[in-house]
């Protein structure tokens, strides 16, 4: 039997559970009492109760779970070091566990998340045990939009590249942003999809895309950096790319998933040099790749998925966003997609909401011109 | 809509605030104890302006707000034994002053602990650990302006960091790059009411942006394409008032939405019609109405989200424009 089992209490063995720690975690209704299912009867799980735990997946009861925070948070008030930074080793294991329950019920439970911190830089926690943690906890609805743990993350990632103690102590004082710390192009890959699956579980997810930004921003710059692993970064820079024009394509109300495909093309348009790899315009189906071609690029984007969702509002400011981009004084001049005409030939019920949608863009581009 | 809520049901709402702090075992007091703080104040400035200000004793609030005092970082927490937050500390100070009792704080370790929180770009972090946002920059801006101390900030630095902030769409985010988000566009823009630089906005982009915020129902949304939610009241019509924009909203259909989520049987307000109350909602939807001239109600401040008397007596009061107040 591993410690997890032999713990007494609910409280004990879920903190044990966490810090392990587990690859994903659901918060599942009911109080646990009708135990694991048939099918994972054998002596282990059995012991696991009221928790389920299969091949790394953990399932907390939510009545359970409330039950161990109440009784967290009063231990954790009793053991909390005073000064903060002092805590014996026995104690830094049970502030661990108990920080780790707080958090999942209370995910915005700020000094139990700086607890952690503080173990951390006394060297009690372990940088990639702690991602593990957080990334099964940023799938749990509750808890994914919690700008806090996003913080965390990227507090996290860097200290991975700074080893050294003299850096360390820099980093502390470092403000939030990743435009200088250099991270692979795997840890950027599973960052990407660690907010993908973000957004998937709370929709238009701000903080998630706001973390999504910070990477894209330090992959930005990375592409542009002559070193060995560039033509990588520049792959990279093309898969992230092609991932935000489909999921447009694919969540049409997401006007978050817009800003950001606009802010990108912002970030590859501001120098001359387009840190995209050599075969990018074949996989964007452009001639070339250049400032004029992306740009025309994104307006076309625009103007097609509009054509097919005019009921959705966001499409009408993909369009706006697009006129921004390209930005020339022409453009505003006319209405570049004959909306009212569309208007017309929408179904029935939906006629009324497009060409509500179609004269506001017809105002707005009568107010940006003047 | 049903008559009982076509009219403001103070004294439920009097009641439902007062009732709060009674049930400390509640598991819900426990999960919130994070944010007491903030609470403290949502509920003391709706019973301000429900001209109902002497509800909670006005001593234990006090003792509260010192309890909270963390004494290493020279600011406050949320709650005794919670780590000292920018954010708990404006809502201490605001608290402490609509109890006239600011002779209670340390003004110059809390100037000392604010103005450390500013990063290189102008932001502000919210404590010592270094998560940064737009809302800890207005806390910093805000609680620097009500203690008298607004002359040791860095004024160019923290627009310059705003200005970074500003959208294409006129609107501001929680960091330059994020998506335009109304409670953002408000911190950014009672800000920079408060440093004087409204010129920073684009005025006419962003009131028509805050003004698309309406929905049929009459309900304001923060982003597009998401749901109505009473707390938007506040953001939004705030921002429009200190745009001076406020007739661009539709004011019948708003004040209809705001008192269609009410609470009828024990009081408080939701984010929408049908859901459970919390101080949060009650709170804005209280300041939303009376931003809308909704009568007998008392006048707030936007830029401060503090009773407009008291920011008035204290030479702080900006050039914003609110609906007048409608007799009964």
């Amino acid at each position: 039997m591993d410690e997890s089992q032999s713990a007494t209490t609910p409280l004990e063995r879920l903190g044990k559970l966490l810090i392990i720690p587990p690859l994903s975690i659901e918060v599942i209704p009911g109080d646990g009492s009708d135990g694991p299912p048939d099918w994972l009867s054998d002596a282990d799980q059995q012991a696991y109760r009221p928790f389920l735990y299969v091949e790394g997946h953990l399932g907390v009861p939510r009545k359970v779970l409330y039950k161990a925070y109440a009784v967290a948070v009063r231990e954790y008030a009793k053991l909390r070091p005073s000064p903060r930074s002092a805590s014996s080793p026995i104690d830094a294991e049970r502030l661990a566990h108990l920080s780790a329950v707080i958090l999942l019920a209370n995910p915005a439970h700020q000094t139990a998340l700086n607890t952690r911190k503080q173990l951390f830089s006394s060297g009690l926690l372990d940088t990639s045990k702690e991602l593990q943690f957080l990334s099964a906890l940023l799938v749990v609805r509750e808890c994914s939009k919690e700008s806090l743990l996003w913080h965390h993350r990227r507090w996290l990632l860097r200290r991975i590249v700074t080893t050294d103690v003299v850096a360390n102590a820099r980093c502390i004082r470092q403000e939030d942003t990743l435009r200088d710390t250099v991270l692979s192009t795997e840890t950027l890959r599973s960052e990407f999809a660690i907010v993908a699956q973000a957004c998937e579980t709370y929709p238009r997810n701000y903080f998630a895309w706001i973390h999504r930004y910070l990477c894209l921003e330090a992959l930005v710059m990375l592409a542009r950096s002559p070193t060995p692993f560039q033509q990588a970064y520049r792959s990279l820079l093309l898969e992230e790319v092609l991932f935000a024009r489909t999921w447009i394509e694919r969540h049409i109300s997401d006007y978050t998933a817009v800003h950001y495909f606009c802010n990108m093309h912002l970030l590859l348009l501001r120098q001359e040099d387009i840190p995209l790899p050599i075969d990018a315009a074949r996989t964007l189906d452009l001639d070339h790749i250049d400032n004029l071609t992306l740009r025309t690029a994104l307006y076309a984007h625009a103007k097609s998925l509009l054509a097919s969702y005019p009921e959705h509002e966001t499409m009408w400011l993909y369009l706006r966003a697009a006129i921004y981009i390209c930005g020339t004084p022409d453009v505003y001049a006319a209405d570049p997609y004959g909306a009212h005409d569309h208007g017309l030939g929408a179904p029935a019920p939906s006629k009324l909401l497009v060409l509500t949608h179609a004269e506001r863009h017809r105002a707005w581009l009568r107010r940006a011109s003047t | 809509m049903s008559s009982s809520t076509s009219k403001l049901l103070i004294p439920l709402h009097v009641q439902y605030i007062q009732s709060l702090g009674e049930s400390k075992d509640d598991l819900l007091y426990h999960l919130t104890a994070h944010l007491r703080m903030n609470a403290i104040y949502w509920g003391l400035t709706a019973l301000n302006i429900m001209q109902h200000k002497d509800a909670l004793s006005r001593t234990e609030m006090i003792d509260f707000v010192v309890s909270c005092w963390d004494d290493e970082a020279g600011a406050f927490g949320a709650h005794p034994d919670h780590d000292a937050h920018l954010h708990a500390t404006l809502s201490a100070i605001q608290i402490l002053i609509m109890q006239d009792a600011l002779d209670r704080v340390d003004v110059d370790r809390v100037v000392k602990f604010i103005l450390s929180l500013q990063q290189p770009s102008g932001v502000f972090a919210g404590d010592q650990w270094g998560e940064v946002d737009t809302r800890f920059l207005y806390c910093a801006v805000n609680a620097l302006s009500l203690l008298g101390r607004l002359h040791e900030l860095d004024v160019e630095k923290t627009v310059g960091y705003l200005r970074q902030c500003r959208n294409f769409d006129g609107g501001f985010g929680a960091v330059a790059g994020a998506e335009s988000h109304a409670a953002m566009v408000f911190v950014c823009t009672a800000a920079l009411a408060i440093l004087d630089r409204l010129d920073e906005i684009d005025q006419e982009t962003l009131g028509w942006w805050l003004a698309e915020r309406q929905l049929p129902n009459g309900g304001l949304n923060g982003r597009p394409e998401k749901l109505e939610d009473v707390c938007y009241s506040f953001w939004v019509l705030s921002s429009m008032s200190i745009l001076k924009k406020i007739r661009w909203v539709d004011a019948d259909k708003l004040i209809g939405f705001i008192l269609s989520a009410q609470e009828t049987e024990h009081g408080g307000i939701a984010d929408r019609p049908g859901d459970q109350p919390d101080v949060f909602h009650t709170h804005f939807g209280v300041a939303g109405l009376s931003l809308l001239g909704y009568p007998g109600l008392a006048d707030l401040d936007p830029v401060y989200c503090m009773p407009a008397k008291i920011i008035e007596r204290m030479g702080l009061r900006r050039d914003w424009e609110a609906l007048p107040r409608k007799t009964e």
